[in-house]
């Protein structure tokens, strides 16, 4: 603005044409200023950042996928266990732990608030691969 | 244009995608949405199976744009009329001047009114950058609350290595977005803006060059931002979606191996988690939309209504002689024109990462 109420109150000349060259270039600074004065750390994007977080954030989404299986998991095996346990007329209570292998969830544990029970736990050890010496039982 | 044609575009797969049912969405999503958008998402996030979430919200959408846009077409059409009539003045005042032996003295006549027409549109110019700067923080504050949660939907439904490389290259990118927009574009559009100025004040109009540099450059900008995005999406989920449908197939044959009753449980533990995850996904796909159109729905027609309320004065101003503060008036209007396209990049940016991340599907 001040650039061009200065042209417009010289008189045509030399001193017009020095005025319009010094404020051209001016103005080419003025709109090359954000640019200069860019810091370009800012939009760096660095690759091995960009691949770093990609996998801390693989990791833990696999992570919270295979804790939200397993909780489903060991909660339908106690609850398995507690129904075979009532048709064999004893109530029980169950906890399952789970193990991860290759990438899935199994049970792989369990401890019961009962004394020992040849019958139930031939059924863990069958119907739910658990073990015998993974299985255990309250001690009286 | 094409932002809007993209806009249109993400809006229809995402209808497509919308599923009958709704899901309780996150604290940290509902607390992260602006005032306004707030206020017209209200109730659609209850749980409950519901067909019309999406068209519900959409006709809020409808109904608040009517107004917003009654209020401020009303407001525009003053300077619009103001700005008419300003050109008119100008055509007659250089007119007189000619007649009455012009040459022979300093014309200031086109430097007094661009004055008056840089100092009408002054608190316009000011109020649509600071408008369009809140919309586009807004719209970063709900990506960093939506996107993660998203993510872990997305997740849960077997695509982990997807849904991890669209989370973080949406953040990345949005926060590259933000900052350019923020640090270069937009003091390039208060350069521009004093280039056309200036441009129309000077006798030769030696700064037109420039300016249109200035626009192409920031469109070219904004536009190439958004194409290396889509590209870049599109090639890694792609790859992403091989390496999660070859987990999928390894994980099956894990769980063949398994006795009977432990694999039909696995099974059943799994199918419970698909469907919970693809209920959530649905939810947050169909309520970050709305979400993200909400948030941008009043700057939007705002600055929309500016726009073409500025061309159309140029137009009309035209029709009664052109000239350099038609000119003027013009170019303002792209200003304008070039704010929304930046607001509109960062929201397109939002809308086709969630249209990508709900459309992912393991086979």
């Amino acid at each position: 603005m001040a650039l061009s109420i200065l042209y417009a109150l010289l008189p045509k000349g030399a001193i017009l044409t020095a005025a319009k060259c010094a404020g051209s270039l001016i103005l080419i600074l003025v709109m090359l200023r954000p640019l200069v004065t860019l810091r370009v750390e800012d939009l760096a994007v660095p690759y091995d950042v960009w691949e770093e977080r990609t996998a801390e954030q693989t990791e833990q989404l696999t992570q919270d996928n295979l804790s939200s299986m397993e909780a489903l998991i060991e909660e339908e095996c106690s609850a398995y266990i507690s129904e075979k346990a009532a048709q064999l007329g004893v109530t029980v209570k169950a906890e399952v732990l789970c193990e991860v292998r290759d990438g899935v969830p199994f049970p792989a544990e369990v401890t019961l608030d009962i004394p020992y029970n040849e019958m139930l736990s031939d059924t863990i050890a069958a119907d739910l691969d658990i073990p015998y010496e993974r299985q255990h039982w309250q001690e009286n | 244009m094409k932002g809007a044609l993209t806009l249109l575009l993400c809006f229809w797969l995402m209808v497509c995608c919308a599923t009958t049912a709704w899901a309780q969405l996150p604290e940290e999503v509902e607390e992260a949405l602006p005032e306004a958008a707030e206020e017209l998402l209200e109730d659609l996030g209850e749980t409950e199976a519901d067909t019309g979430t999406l068209q519900r919200g959409l006709r809020r959408m409808g109904e608040m744009a009517w107004d917003v846009l009654s209020r401020d077409f009303r407001a525009s059409l003053r300077v619009a009329i103001l700005l008419l009539s300003v050109v008119l003045l100008h055509g007659m005042t250089e007119s007189i001047f000619e007649s009455t032996g012009g040459s022979k003295m300093v014309n200031v006549i086109p430097l007094a009114f661009v004055l008056v027409v840089t100092m009408t549109t002054a608190g316009d110019m000011q109020t649509m950058i600071g408008t369009g700067m809140a919309t586009m923080e807004e719209l970063d504050v709900l990506a960093k609350a939506l996107l993660p949660t998203l993510a872990a939907a997305v997740a849960a439904g077997g695509a982990i290595v997807s849904a991890s490389v669209q989370n973080v290259a949406t953040v990345f990118f949005a926060n590259l977005l933000i900052t350019l927009i923020r640090e270069v574009l937009l003091p390039l559009v208060y350069c521009y803006i004093a280039a056309v100025t200036a441009n129309a004040i000077l006798p030769q109009q030696p700064l037109k060059g420039i300016a249109t540099v200035l626009r192409k450059g920031i469109t070219w900008i904004l536009t190439g931002t958004l194409v290396i995005f889509t590209g870049y999406l599109s090639i890694t989920s792609a790859a992403a979606n091989s390496a999660d449908t070859l987990t999928l197939q390894l994980t099956r044959s894990a769980i063949s191996t398994a006795v009977p009753v432990v694999g039909g449980i696995i099974s059943r533990a799994t199918s419970s988690l698909l469907a919970g995850a693809g209920l959530l996904k649905s939810s947050l796909g169909v309520f970050g939309m709305l979400a993200v159109l909400a948030t941008c729905l009043t700057p939007f027609v705002s600055m929309g209504v500016q726009y073409i309320l500025y061309k159309l004065t140029a137009f009309f101003a035209g029709l009664s002689g052109g000239g350099r503060v038609v000119e003027l008036i013009d170019a303002l209007g792209n200003a304008f024109g070039l704010v929304l396209g930046m607001v509109g990049a960062c929201a397109a940016l939002l809308l086709i990462s969630i249209t990508s991340s709900i459309s992912v599907v393991i086979a």
